[in-house]
């Protein structure tokens, strides 16, 4: 069943002299309780494409659908989790996690209350009435994953979640989003330039064309689920790894 | 753990000699001045000793108390009529770029009429009482905290305003979310700007007429060779300065506590 449709859309980005096209015509879909990626260069407006998804941006051409209805250049639909982690410095770590239910109008000690349970399982743990500053960098990403999720969004946007990270912090942080997701069971699009992250997190991936975007092929991960981080040595990774090398 | 307890008594004695190093500059210097004038036997009407000073601190205290509360009165009220109009006017500017390309350039310009010449002016319009003396400390105070506000708006980072948008946030809400916050750190460094002018604003004004402050007190010390009261009077101006530069310190700390790990 598809949950959302994104038709041909195309957007320009005009300055003075110059206009750059960011994107061609792009479309995907993604259905119930899948996770798709979209794996591109840097620079070929994938979270552009993200952008006007999440309702930030309104493209010149094209259409958002979700749910049967035309969404395009509407805010507040989706959960969508910044590749920066953009906690705000002089909240607390629980209130910083509560920022998307308190724009939801949920109380501010209900929205608080329900946060608390997730503290655990996010490794942020006694964490809840410090600053940001104290925090490392996986855990600002896991807070800022935290607030993704806690407004119950029908659809994740991820904009390259980890792509700031060490590669040993990176790790582990996506086999910790795949048991976080399994647990979840909502639908996700991520957006990365990490050809074995895709791999290793995705039902399908999408891959983009360098500007001005657009989709160029679209490829099943015929991994099961539950999955565990010994899908990586298998033969069939290494294949689809080699796969999308070449393509991209 | 041993070594943790040692670096932090080292702070605690880095701290204390941080403190202490400009006290004892100044006493340093105090004593030289104290050993010339004693010993080249300079009139008192042209530098007195540090020690005649003092004495002149206690003896005049009364006096000087007495002025004093009114340069502290017109300070602090000039210093929160300046925030408050400065704030406003920050906002203002805000609300669309085309205002801050209209008005931005006019505040800059504001600040290049001397606040000399318009305290006069002042004067005529708004008498010998406290308003103008406190009209002129706004003013002087005002620019600091204007600016600063004005472009830690505009500084806000651009991700988390997406961040709100993504969230079906409102204007408004964005701007008590996320701009204001932000621009505190901008707001305090206006603010301690103005907090050292407030005072010199409040003894500028004074000195240009009425009947009570420092200002006038100083202007009476130097016409009548009173030069022991004058130093007297610059000595509790530099104090009261410092204490408006506090207050503002201990305001930044509580309004801004995550600031305050270091």
């Amino acid at each position: 069943m598809t949950l959302l449709t994104v038709n041909g859309i195309s957007k320009v980005y005009r300055e003075q002299q110059k206009s750059t096209q960011a994107l061609n015509k792009a479309s995907l879909t993604i259905r119930k309780n899948e996770f798709v990626s979209v794996i591109g260069p840097s620079g070929c407006g994938k979270s552009t494409l993200l952008n006007i998804i999440a309702g930030i941006d309104q493209p010149d051409e094209g259409v958002v659908i979700y749910d049967g209805q035309i969404v395009t250049g509407k805010n507040g639909l989706f959960g969508y989790m910044p590749q920066n982690d953009v906690l705000m410095p002089w909240r607390t770590v629980l209130d910083n996690v509560i920022l998307g239910l308190e724009l939801k109008g949920v109380p501010k000690d209900e929205a608080r209350k329900k946060a608390e349970l997730y503290f655990e399982s996010f490794g942020l743990a006694g964490f809840q009435h410090k600053y940001p500053t104290s925090l490392s960098g996986g855990m600002r990403q896991r807070a800022n994953f935290l607030r993704t999720i806690l407004p119950d969004h029908p659809l994740l946007l991820l904009d390259e979640p980890f792509g700031k990270l060490d590669a040993i912090t990176r790790h582990h942080m996506q086999r910790w989003l795949m048991n976080r997701w399994e647990e979840l069971q909502v639908p996700v699009l991520l957006i990365t330039h990490d050809i074995e992250e895709a791999l290793f997190l995705s039902d399908r991936i999408y891959m983009m064309s360098s500007r001005p975007g657009s989709i160029k092929t679209e490829i099943d991960v015929p991994f099961t689920r539950p999955r565990s981080a010994e899908v990586e040595y298998s033969k069939t990774f290494m294949e689809l790894k080699r796969k999308i090398t070449n393509l991209l | 753990m041993k070594r943790f307890i040692n670096t932090g008594s080292l702070n605690l004695a880095s701290r204390w000699l941080n403190g202490l190093l400009p006290v004892s500059v100044v006493l340093l210097a105090l004593i030289v001045w104290e050993i010339c004038v004693h010993m080249f036997q300079v009139p008192a009407w042209i530098l007195p000793a540090p020690t005649d000073v003092f004495s002149t601190l206690i003896q005049d205290g009364s006096l000087i108390l007495y002025h004093a509360v009114t340069t502290i009165k017109e300070s602090i009220l000039g210093l929160l009529l300046a925030t408050a109009a400065a704030i406003i006017l920050a906002v203002f500017l805000d609300s669309s770029q085309w205002v801050r390309k209209a008005f931005y350039p006019l505040l800059i310009t504001s600040q290049t009429i001397p606040i000399i010449a318009l305290a006069p002016l002042f004067l005529i319009w708004f008498g010998y009482g406290m308003l103008p003396k406190v009209l002129i400390v706004a003013l002087v105070c005002f620019f600091p905290i204007a600016v600063n506000v004005s472009d830690g708006f505009r500084e806000t980072d651009p991700e988390m305003l997406k961040l709100l948008k993504a969230n079906g946030a409102k204007g408004i809400q964005i701007f008590w979310k996320v701009k204001l916050p932000s621009s505190l750190p901008f707001f305090f460094s206006g603010m301690r700007i103005a907090a050292t002018y407030s005072v010199m604003g409040a003894v500028i004004g004074e000195w240009l007429g009425g009947s009570r402050g420092l200002g006038i007190q100083l202007i009476r010390a130097a016409q009548s060779y009173r030069t022991d009261l004058l130093f007297a009077i610059i000595v509790v101006i530099v104090m009261l300065s410092l204490l408006v530069f506090s207050i503002v310190e201990l305001l930044s700390r509580v309004m801004m506590p995550w600031n305050d790990h270091s």
